[in-house]
């Protein structure tokens, strides 16, 4: 018979528009994977792009709360959910995550997110907000 | 995998090094840019970041920042003992190659 697939809570997460807050949220989101069974290389992708997504949140609105939540969509993919205010910029157009010159100072983030996940949705159906969820492969499911 | 709080000491070590041990993020990143302005551009500068635990695209711009400004004026940042993170984000974005490293 199947086994059965394993039930795992989602976290989520509320943080202050702040530049200590990334290292929380990693923090948080790290315990979570560690408390259900996620192997070096899945938390190491996955910290590094909850770290990409909420130092991004923080630039996008200072001071405002943002939120942060993970979840397995199946035994093989966690959703890394990071949803903040439009206040100074929004998510670059997605032709634009990658740095034009190759030893560019800035603009790595989402580009370092496009290649650690198996998908990144920009979400801004909503006029004053900005959802991005990015979809990270289990690397032993 | 072990996780640090965001803290990040550097330590000036002979020869115009600096040792940096902790966690490179957004919090911490402008540490490291003042240790570095502070050396300034009139010789090489060897960075040792085998102690960093963590380094996002922060870390990431203080790095190529200081290699651009040491560049101008006809010097190098070299990056010496680099850490597993490391590593991985150099690989990642490609940037290991237009580095200096040792």
């Amino acid at each position: 018979m199947r086994e059965a697939r394993k039930r795992r809570p989602a976290r989520s997460g509320t943080y202050k528009g702040e530049t200590a807050t990334p290292n929380m949220a990693r923090h948080d989101v790290d315990g979570w994977l560690q408390a259900n069974g996620a192997d070096d290389a899945t938390r190491r992708s996955v910290v590094l792009v909850v770290s990409e997504l909420t130092t991004n949140a923080v630039q996008a609105a200072p001071a405002h709360d943002y939120d942060v939540h993970v979840e397995f969509t199946t035994d093989s993919l966690i959703a890394i959910r990071v949803r903040n205010d439009i206040i100074t910029t929004t998510v670059p157009e997605r032709a634009d995550w990658h740095p034009i010159e190759q030893l560019a100072a800035r603009g790595w983030g989402l580009s370092i997110v496009d290649h650690l996940a198996d998908s990144v949705d920009v979400d801004e159906s909503d006029a004053d907000t900005v959802t991005v969820t990015a979809l990270v492969r289990v690397v032993d499911a | 995998m072990t996780l640090q709080p965001s803290r990040l000491s550097i330590d000036q070590a002979p020869n115009n090094t600096l040792v940096v041990e902790g966690v490179i993020d957004s919090h911490t990143a402008d540490q490291l840019m003042e240790r570095l302005r502070d050396l300034g551009t009139d010789s090489d500068i060897t960075l040792n970041l085998q102690r960093v635990e963590f380094i996002d695209s922060s870390g990431l711009r203080i790095i190529v920042t200081s290699h651009q400004d040491l560049a101008s004026a006809g010097q190098r940042l070299v990056l010496d003992g680099i850490s597993d993170a490391v590593a991985r984000l150099l690989e990642i974005t490609g940037l290991r190659e237009h580095l200096h490293t040792t």
